[in-house]
């Protein structure tokens, strides 16, 4: 080897080759590795969480013994007002009934639905299927009372609905999605100052540092680090973002991806 | 030449160095040898701006050593310093980039000086899993790796075996056929005689005797000169002027002169008696020169 080769360092070149060992060697730490897995997957699991808390709210099933389409449409109508999805089981008998609401394959089982005294099976008492059943029950009685009167219901007029503030929700998410992305931001700063921390004491406890000052200035060393460091906190806090909105869309949690995006850029920026 | 000029270095009240003034020609391998916190650690990492002078420099080709000067020196330090966590070659890799190669010599080198200490079949090691000799060669590579135009050392053969010991010595003596100024501490003083060209030593702060192991024995008192010849009779050398007689063993004697006393004339009135097998000066080693050194320091200092 020739003296040609050598060439001295420019600062610049020393930072830089201080913050290339910094992202290579942190990059293949398997603490972490596993840190950025674990809160890739936590972001994902928080999406598959509202997926599945949003996605269908309650949904109750009933059993019915001696039903008909009148009763079907009185539950459903009755489930639609406590906003929980009904679906009604047919059941022949009694101790059929019985069996599916102890085999937990009804929440609740009707019997006899038109007579004078109707019974609902329940595995106990209380709950929301209790209250349903009950108005459904009551506003057949009506019905059929107002029949029996000869009183001919008309049907009742439709509501015309006119939001004032379409955008509510939709600041609401984009204040839930600045508050996580600043919380992520936040955990992520501190993480890196510790890194930082950590290399120079690691640096200054191995006596690697004796070597190293030798080669350049402290400023040097330290501003290799923090602008190592940086860059691999940003790229992974760019990471995390990508997946996230893409997670968020993909599971179509979010109404208006356009100012989804546009908040986690600027919680970013 | 590295000149190293009237340091003065202290630590609160405690006086290290007090004026350490030697210098190291280009090609010459300089042992530093001294007791244990004589200042050889703190002159060395004073060379490398690791701790700063009271008084005195450090010059490089008459020029004080700085930045630009210390990127070209290779340092071991003391205290052994690696990153536990970075491979062997990756390690090095990076020590040569440090000291101003490009990425594909550095890694060149890095490759070369692994080879040449032992390492080569380590060097996808992680450095915390090597054992403590072998670090110590990855130190030494570390400090190799850059082609050095000088080399401060501190202990570098401490740790090592001997087959180590060889490949490292063997290793500097290269450096020094370069021309590399090559400065090592060590307490292992007959490598020291073996290595180098030039000892100092340092006592209480101050270098005490320096120069060629040669010119150093020349300056010692007491230089003995010792003759075997059988056919003597007893009492032969007593007669030669100038002559004092240490030891007599029927004929092994041992002998001290005078100032300006020619060993010729010995040796002539040796030959008188008949024949000589043996006639050489017995030269003290570098062990009793070094106490010799130390202690009369003490003495002064007492």
């Amino acid at each position: 080897m020739s003296t040609s080769e050598i060439r001295p360092h420019t600062p610049a070149q020393l930072v830089r080759l201080v913050a290339g060992r910094e992202i290579s060697t942190r990059i293949r730490d398997k603490g972490f590795l596993i840190g950025s897995g674990v809160l890739i997957v936590l972001i994902l699991g928080m999406l598959v969480f509202q997926v599945a808390v949003n996605s269908g709210g309650d949904s109750t099933e009933l059993g019915v013994v001696g039903g008909s389409a009148a009763v079907t449409d009185a539950l459903q109508a009755q489930g639609r007002a406590l906003d929980t999805d009904v679906s009604v089981v047919d059941y022949d008998d009694e101790a059929a009934a019985r069996r599916g609401v102890e085999d937990g394959d009804v929440d609740a089982a009707l019997v006899s639905p038109s007579a004078a005294q109707p019974e609902l099976l329940v595995e106990k008492s209380g709950g929301t299927a209790e209250t349903l059943v009950q108005g459904a029950v009551q506003g057949m009685a009506v019905t059929q009372q107002l029949a029996d009167a000869g009183v001919q219901l008309q049907s009742p007029p439709q509501l015309a609905v006119v939001a004032l503030d379409p955008d509510a929700d939709a600041d609401t998410e984009a204040a839930v999605v600045a508050l996580v992305g600043v919380v992520v931001l936040y955990s992520l700063l501190i993480l890196f100052g510790q890194f930082v921390a950590q290399g120079v004491v690691e640096e200054k406890s191995s006596r690697v540092v004796e070597l190293l000052l030798a080669t350049m200035r402290p400023w040097q060393l330290l501003a290799g680090k923090v602008l190592g460091l940086g860059l691999l906190g940003l790229a992974q806090m760019l990471v995390i973002a990508v997946i996230g909105v893409a997670g968020a869309l993909a599971f179509d949690v979010v109404e208006l991806p356009g100012r989804l995006i546009g908040t986690v850029v600027t919680v970013v920026a | 030449m590295l000149e190293f000029d009237g340091l003065y270095k202290a630590y609160g009240d405690n006086q290290v160095l007090e004026g350490v003034s030697f210098t190291v020609a280009p090609g010459q391998m300089f042992g530093f040898c001294g007791s244990n916190g004589a200042g050889k650690t703190t002159t060395m990492r004073i060379a490398m701006g690791l701790a700063r002078a009271d008084a005195g420099e450090v010059r490089w080709l008459g020029r004080p050593v700085d930045e630009a000067v210390r990127r070209r020196i290779g340092y071991m330090p003391e205290e052994r310093g690696l990153y536990p966590k970075l491979k062997v070659g990756e390690q090095l890799t990076y020590f040569a980039r440090l000291h101003g190669l490009d990425a594909a010599p550095a890694a060149r080198a890095a490759e070369t000086w692994a080879e040449r200490l032992g390492l080569g079949e380590r060097r996808g090691d992680r450095v915390e899993k090597l054992s403590l000799g072998n670090q110590q060669r990855v130190q030494l590579a570390a400090a190799l790796v850059s082609e050095p135009d000088v080399l401060i050392l501190d202990e570098p053969f401490s740790g090592l075996d001997p087959v180590g010991v060889d490949s490292l010595a063997e290793a500097l003596l290269e450096q020094c056929r370069r021309g590399v100024p090559v400065v090592f501490s060590s307490h292992q003083l007959d490598l020291v005689e073996r290595l180098c060209d030039a000892v100092g030593i340092l006592a209480r702060g101050k270098i005490v005797a320096s120069g060629t192991v040669g010119e150093l024995r020349s300056g010692a008192a007491g230089r003995q000169l010792r003759v075997v010849a059988p056919d003597a009779p007893p009492g032969w050398a007593a007669s030669v002027p100038g002559v004092r007689v240490v030891s007599e063993q029927r004929a092994d004697v041992v002998l001290e002169l005078g100032p300006g006393v020619d060993d010729q004339q010995v040796l002539a009135a040796a030959l008188a008696t008949g024949r000589v097998t043996h006639f050489a000066w017995r030269e003290p080693t570098l062990v009793e020169l070094f106490r010799g050194a130390v202690t009369d320091t003490r003495a002064v200092a007492a």
